[in-house]
């Protein structure tokens, strides 16, 4: 690449003004969150004010701590449950083809695109027919309703990129199927970080589901979605 | 394409009355939105099971029987409600009263789907707007036998009973409402008083402008808040949801225009809920703002020493004034199966004087007895006065036409936040809002 | 399936029985998560469908729901405030596309040679995606008050106070914007494999035959974009016409309804004034509007890819 291109004044500049838009927005939340109304108020303040740390400690009570608790609960049991749905559903889309996959496939990008309002409305009546409103049960499951989705069509590709012949290779010894997904599949998906670019930033996942088809670099002809 | 895609917690916990003193709380909060509880299972199982009572109609220190109340106090404000239930043990020691907790938004939609199976608690404590469509859906039973036989009944304000087919069927004990508070530093400096009627208020605003502090702050979202805020103005110049009098709404939409263009009123009030028009009045340059009187105990620990600060009446306008006189009201549950149980309970509670003067004290709820007005524990707290007054003269039904006029509610409230925020003109917005309330709201 | 080169992927070299065979066993997998989202999913979906062609408010919503066929949804697509709130959605999504992938491909463009101030930009640009949208439109909403970041920094420069959550058209625009400031990051990861993947040789051979900078980038970089650029604008087109999140937190649809966009509507007709039936409908509407979108865009790409 042109000199100007490379770790030129362009990409400093560009780097700076990416700092400032997302850099700057964090460092003026902190520092308002030092200062107390008054000097939130006065236009004198704005740059050089004392801070004080007098918020955190209004903030900082049971109902925080209560919220954090709701929070951790809520967000692992979304976790598990989603990944345990969606690993072996990805699985079956990446082997299995016909109609019902299609149709299957259609359906969840349809779930995909419907406003979030939308969905919760009925759903409201499923979760109170069944007593969950108000449980962190309640917002588990729906939360992993509206994740499963988006989760499988991610996982997908990974199950797309695993050999079919190192899958045969156990069949033919004798693997059930439930042995060759948990123990043969599954393991090399999470290996699959060996295919990501070679930056260790970029996410694996998007990466792989986005990987350009005409790249000679790639040993597989597949297109990865 | 957010990593943390879809926000389920967001609707399932909403929480939008006015007559609760915080409204926002998970969103300003900011550390992520609570679940749909604040940390309590709820107890569906509770709702419906009353044991037999005695029958016949005379109720006394020996009758027996369970009494389930449906009620959304959290945690915090849970032991008002005992304190008052307490009355009523005392005179009735034998009946087992369950207090349970149903979260507020949720509180409709449990009471429909209950009642759909022929279920209920024996009475609710609930002041939200879907009193209709609870009404509708047949989650309430009329009181209005024991109503008509009650000593009392006279005391009580018509803003705060509501009727259904001309028969009663909940009553509110306590109510919050609007008044307008004042910055007494700033008005001595000025030279001004609180203006009393509406012709006072726009010339009062330009005098705090010219001394360089802000006039007033007031709610204009475009939401019930902002709806609440706006009813005085309207309801002044001789505007109702029955009667929606275009001319009447582009002169109060005229006023509110020319104190924002004038920026006697912030433009970004378009964004305030009641909650951060106080907190924007605390800091101490804003001479006015129309808040409640919730805002008591809060005004007193956040303002502390730094400004004396007073209440008085709103402004009046040509016409009858409406003030909404939110707070919670006592319903009898429709599959009650003690009725005579569920008045007495109502009426040794919130209907009652003991039980007012615990509400008053512990959650600032301004009694609506009239004959309350004079007691010292009243007239010793001079903010308490504005309010008291307010009930009396101005006092109006929350929600408007026993909750029909939701949909009109909020025609109104959006127009009221478009003409501060400047997308429409006061004639436009009169228009749109009249137009609005005609179609959607039909008596 | 097909590759760039149109060639058909072959199969394996199975006998057709032991494929069918393995074709029919796997489906089993798929069998706990298609059990849930036909529970919690699906028939939510039917229900939408079924709630939008009946006449429901909150006092018949856990009893009978009379059939008012299609008059609901001609009735509340004939209002004043669906024409607004399609207005709204149409420039909320370009903004948010628009600005979305133009800005990820700038950044990525910026940052995908890495090093260490690169990679802290980016790790700075992905806390923001990563975090919850009412978050970050709780934040934003404070940076663009009139005594926010914004305002300040133009003060500096005696700009005068701008209200870019109040004034006229402002409101939707400000509120696409900070939406399309969270696509950026992820738009920048995307672009940037993509950029990674790029065989160094074609760079050097532009570079050898004279190109500058910019002829790069159109004529050889872009190219080779193109299949994420396709990629990306259907999920942006698809996430916008979605949002929610910002517009409840930052400015409620206001003032007055000037940043009102579809899912925002369809919120307000079901949980502000309880017709959960024309809230539905309007939902549906939104669905069947980005489909149609979405399938148009779809068949334009893979013409394109054909020729």
């Amino acid at each position: 690449m042109s000199a100007a291109l490379r770790r030129g004044w362009v990409t400093r500049a560009g780097t700076a003004a990416l700092l400032v838009v997302y850099g700057l927005p964090f460092i003026w939340l902190v520092a308002t969150s030092l200062k107390t109304d008054t000097q939130i108020f006065d236009r004198g303040a704005t740059f050089i004010f004392h801070p004080t740390l007098a918020n955190y400690q209004s903030v900082v009570n049971r109902d925080l701590l209560a919220a954090c608790l709701n929070s951790a609960v809520i967000a692992s049991g979304t976790t598990v449950l989603t990944l345990a749905l969606a690993t072996p559903a990805a699985y079956a889309l990446a082997r299995v083809k016909g109609l019902l996959v299609n149709l299957g496939l259609s359906a969840i990008i349809i779930l995909q695109i419907t406003p979030q309002p939308a969905s919760l409305i009925p759903l409201y009546r499923v979760l109170g027919g069944w007593n969950l409103l108000g449980s962190q049960l309640g917002v588990i499951l729906a939360d992993t309703a509206l994740l499963l989705p988006f989760c499988i069509l991610i996982i997908r590709p990974f199950f797309l990129a695993v050999p079919r012949e190192v899958e045969e290779a156990g069949v033919v010894d004798g693997a059930s199927r439930m042995r060759v997904f948990w123990q043969i599949a599954l393991p090399i998906t999470l290996n699959g970080s060996r295919r990501a670019p070679r930056s260790s930033f970029s996410s694996p996942e998007v990466s792989s589901c986005m990987r350009t088809p005409s790249s000679p670099t790639r040993r597989s002809t597949r297109s990865a979605c | 394409m957010s990593a943390a895609e879809p926000d389920a917690e967001l609707f399932l916990s909403l929480d939008r009355s006015v007559s609760r003193r915080q409204v926002l709380k998970s969103a300003a909060a900011g550390a992520g939105t609570l679940a749909l509880s604040s940390g309590m299972t709820s107890l569906l199982a509770a709702c419906g099971g009353n044991q037999a009572t005695t029958t016949g109609t005379a109720i006394g220190p020996d009758t027996t029987g369970t009494l389930t109340v449906w009620h959304y106090s959290s945690q915090q404000d849970v032991k008002t409600v005992q304190d008052y239930t307490a009355l009523f043990t005392k005179k009735y020691p034998k009946v087992d009263v369950k207090l349970v907790y149903v979260e507020f938004s949720e509180t409709p939609k449990r009471a429909i789907a209950a009642a759909a199976a022929k279920q209920g608690p024996d009475v609710f404590i609930y002041g939200g707007n879907e009193v209709n469509a609870m009404y509708k859906a047949g989650v309430f039973k009329s009181v209005d036998s024991y109503w008509q036989s009650f000593a009392d009944k006279a005391q009580f304000p018509d803003g705060v009973i509501t009727r259904f087919n001309n028969k009663v069927y909940g009553v509110k004990g306590y109510v919050n409402l609007t008044g307008l508070w004042y910055n007494k530093n700033i008005l001595d400096a000025v030279g001004v008083q609180p203006p009393r009627s509406f012709d006072e208020v726009t010339s009062t605003f330009a005098k705090v402008a010219a001394a360089g502090k802000v006039p007033i702050a007031l709610t204009g979202q475009p939401t019930d808040q902002g709806d609440w805020t706006a009813f005085p103005w309207l309801t002044g110049y001789g505007f109702s949801y029955k009667n929606p009098d275009q001319s009447a709404i582009e002169q109060a939409f005229t006023l509110v225009n020319e104190w924002a263009r004038k920026s006697y009123l912030p433009k970004e009030s378009v964004q305030w809920g009641q909650a951060e028009t106080f907190n924007r009045w605390v800091v101490g340059d804003v001479a006015f703002m129309e808040n409640g009187n919730w805002n008591i105990g809060p005004a007193s620990r956040t303002v502390g020493g730094k400004f004396t600060y007073g209440t008085a009446p709103l402004p009046t306008g040509p016409k009858s004034q409406g003030i909404f006189l939110g707070g919670e009201a006592l319903w009898t549950g429709a599959f009650t199966k003690v009725p005579g149980i569920a008045w007495a309970y109502m009426q040794e509670t919130l209907l009652s004087k003991e039980g007012l003067l615990i509400t008053l004290q512990e959650s600032g709820g301004i009694p609506a007895r009239h004959d309350m007005a004079n007691l010292t524990q009243v007239t010793s707290n001079p903010l308490l006065t504005a309010y008291t007054t307010e009930v009396k003269e101005h006092g109006a039904e929350y929600p408007p036409e026993g909750g029909a006029a939701i949909a009109a509610q909020a025609v109104i409230a959006q127009n009221w936040s478009a003409v501060i925020g400047g997308q429409k003109t006061p004639a436009q917005a009169a228009k749109d809002a009249t137009d609005g309330v005609k179609a959607n709201y039909k008596p | 399936m097909r590759t760039a080169a149109g060639e058909r992927a072959t199969f394996p070299a199975v006998s057709r029985t032991r494929a069918r065979l393995r074709v029919r066993g796997e489906g089993i997998f798929l069998l706990p998560a298609a059990v849930y989202l036909l529970t919690l999913a699906l028939y939510p979906f039917v229900e939408l469908v079924r709630m939008s062609v009946s006449q429901v408010t909150s006092d018949n919503i856990f009893s009978d729901w009379p059939f008012i066929g299609l008059n609901g949804v001609q009735s509340v697509a004939a209002t004043a405030d669906f024409r607004e709130a399609a207005a709204n959605s149409l420039m909320y999504v370009v903004l948010v596309v628009g600005v979305g992938l133009a800005g990820g491909l700038a950044s990525a463009l910026t940052l995908w040679r890495g090093g260490r101030v690169g990679g802290f930009t980016l790790a700075l640009m992905v806390f923001s995606w990563a975090l919850p949208g009412l978050i970050n439109g709780v934040a934003w909403r404070f940076l663009l008050d009139p005594r926010g970041m914004v305002d300040s920094i133009l003060g500096l420069f005696h700009a005068g106070p701008v209200y870019w959550l109040v004034d006229g058209h402002l409101p939707l625009i400000s509120v696409a914007l900070v939406n399309a400031w969270t696509v950026v990051p992820f738009a920048t990861l995307v672009f940037r494999a993509a950029l990674l993947d790029m065989p160094p040789e074609i760079l050097a051979a532009a570079e050898v035959d004279g190109a500058r900078p910019w002829q790069t980038l159109r004529y050889v970089v872009l190219p080779l974009l193109r299949p994420s650029i396709l990629v990306l604008g259907v999920l942006a087109l698809v996430y916008a016409f979605k949002s929610f999140d910002f517009i409840y937190v930052m400015t409620f649809g206001g003032p007055g309804t000037a940043s009102t966009t579809l899912p925002f509507l369809s919120y307000r007709l079901a949980f502000e004034i309880y017709r959960y039936s024309q809230g539905a409908s309007v939902a549906l509407i939104t669905v069947a509007i980005v489909l149609l979108l979405a399938l148009l865009y779809m068949r334009q790409v893979r013409r394109e890819e054909r020729a």
